[in-house]
């Protein structure tokens, strides 16, 4: 034991770490909240405690692993509610916090036991969207390597960072209110390849997105951005998946609709034309079956007079945007911009004075920094 | 074997990994699987694991103690620190038996690639 010991501590000071670990067994349908205390070293993650746990304490508790550093993908569970890979939480700050988390299976995945989920309806959903290239691109006629534009490879740049973990399906309140929808997952993967320069099944793609459990589903609470743990951020993919479609003509659901009627209301009075909202976008016979509905809220002054003048006194400025918009070309996954991506344009923005986009990173220039 | 069996090698660290595997085999003899479910029993399968990497550390340490030279992820910078194409260009083979691993040695089919060092 001590040879063991002496290689797990090198040289390094310990911190007492208690948890708690939800328990469970699907066999028998026994769950029980079990608390646990271990001596570990001062740089050690979630992981290296669970597997301290399980060496020196209980040699019963199941849980997946196998890189330890954020790139196998293994390792997905809840702490405190919220997905994290055990790997990549480092667990000094919490101790010096005095918490003591508790650890339980992800979300939205049936558990098998302890932390560990069965990842099927994960895998068939990554499997349902195609994730493997269609290659359809002629040689280039200097006969060298293919070639793709930087610009083309940011589009896709962060959904190819993904590793198939499962935090963000784990946190997804969209699945969690229908099992079926493909997720921000499979969906940001379908990105990486509707995106991809190389990919000849853009348009197939789309449409099967666009399907009854597809991208219009996903309700943009932005859990998946925000626990994703390598930055993946499906639910900017998934934007960029309606704007591909929008620009593909693939407009038939009630949320490239409702989408499409934000914009007309934008450029003709300014203001969002509530009343017109849901026949545009649910068709007239749902609208009238809504009728109802509709004067329940109007009773309650809930719906705004749908007679004119209903067009904002600024209208202006919001047509320019439209018109300004229309002039870049931005149609599509180029045009979106959002998460950190958009974050880093709009301080680069800021601290130059300018709205101009931020330059592209080039490979092998070193990118402008912003003074102080 | 992360100590004293990694790229850069000497003989007495090779003996003493060999002796710390003969012991660490020795207590592997009384290993005890706590969990004795049947579902996701991954106490057990990290139970098997660690005997096979036993066994190939074990193997390992035989082989690298009879490969007297430097040669690519084996190197001996202390006592033997440039490559021997006369007694070592052949595969290290080896083979478990009656318990024990048994060092053997296979020619190299040199064929249209010319094994040669490398100079950068």
């Amino acid at each position: 034991v001590a040879a063991t010991e002496s290689i797990l501590y090198t040289d390094s000071p310990t911190m007492t770490v208690a948890l708690k670990v939800w328990r469970y067994d699907s066999e028998t349908g026994e769950r029980e909240l079990r608390d646990y205390e271990v001596e570990a070293p001062e740089w050690a993650t979630l992981l290296d405690v669970l597997d301290l746990i399980k060496d020196r304490v209980d040699g019963t508790l199941a849980y997946r692993k196998s890189c330890r550093m954020m790139i196998c993908g293994s390792c997905g569970m809840r702490m405190d509610g919220g997905a994290v890979l055990a790997c990549k939480t480092r667990m000094k700050p919490l101790v010096d916090e005095g918490r003591v988390p508790v650890i339980s299976a992800m979300g939205n995945l049936p558990i098998v036991k302890d932390l560990v989920v069965d990842m099927q309806p994960f895998w068939s959903k990554f499997r349902a969207i195609g994730p493997w290239l269609r290659p359809g691109y002629e040689r280039p006629e200097d006969g060298k390597e293919y070639r793709i534009s930087q610009e083309r490879m940011n589009v896709i740049h962060k959904e190819a960072l993904c590793i198939n973990c499962g935090c963000c399906v784990s946190e997804c309140n969209a699945m969690e209110s229908d099992p079926e929808f493909l997720g921000p997952q499979a969906l940001a993967k379908g990105m990486r390849f509707v995106g991809d320069a190389r990919d000849a099944g853009t348009v197939e793609r789309l449409e099967s997105y666009n399907s009854e459990h597809g991208i219009w589903e996903c309700t943009r609470c932005y859990f998946c951005n925000e626990r994703c743990p390598k930055g993946v951020d499906p639910r900017d993919a998934i934007a960029k998946l309606g704007a591909e479609s929008i620009k593909e003509g693939i407009d038939r659901d009630m949320g490239a609709k409702h989408a499409k009627w934000f914009v007309t209301s934008a450029k003709t009075t300014g203001w969002l034309r509530e009343t017109e909202l849901v026949p545009k976008t649910q068709g007239i016979v749902s609208a009238i079956k809504q009728t109802q509905f509709a004067i329940g809220l109007a009773r309650h002054g809930k719906v705004p007079p749908p007679f004119p003048p209903h067009v904002a006194k600024d209208v202006k400025q919001s047509r320019a945007l439209y018109d300004l918009v229309k002039s870049q070309g931005r149609d599509g996954a180029l045009g979106i911009v959002q998460g950190e991506h958009a974050l880093g344009m709009i301080e680069f923005a800021e601290e130059h004075g300018t709205r101009e986009l931020a330059p592209e990173i080039q490979p092998g220039v070193e990118p402008p920094h912003a003074e102080g | 074997m992360h100590e004293n069996f990694g790229v850069f090698r000497r003989e007495d660290q090779m003996q003493r990994q060999g002796e710390i595997v003969e012991r660490l085999r020795e207590r592997y003899r009384r290993v005890v699987v706590e969990d004795k479910s049947s579902l996701f029993n991954n106490d057990l399968t990290q139970a098997l694991e660690v005997g096979y990497l036993l066994d190939l550390a074990q193997c390992m340490v035989v082989c690298g103690l009879a490969r007297k030279e430097s040669r690519g992820a084996h190197a001996r910078p202390h006592d033997y620190p440039d490559r021997d194409d006369e007694h070592y260009m052949k595969h290290t083979l080896v083979r478990w038996q009656d318990g024990a691993p048994v060092q053997d040695w296979k020619p190299v089919t040199v064929t249209k690639w010319e094994p040669m060092e490398r100079k950068y």
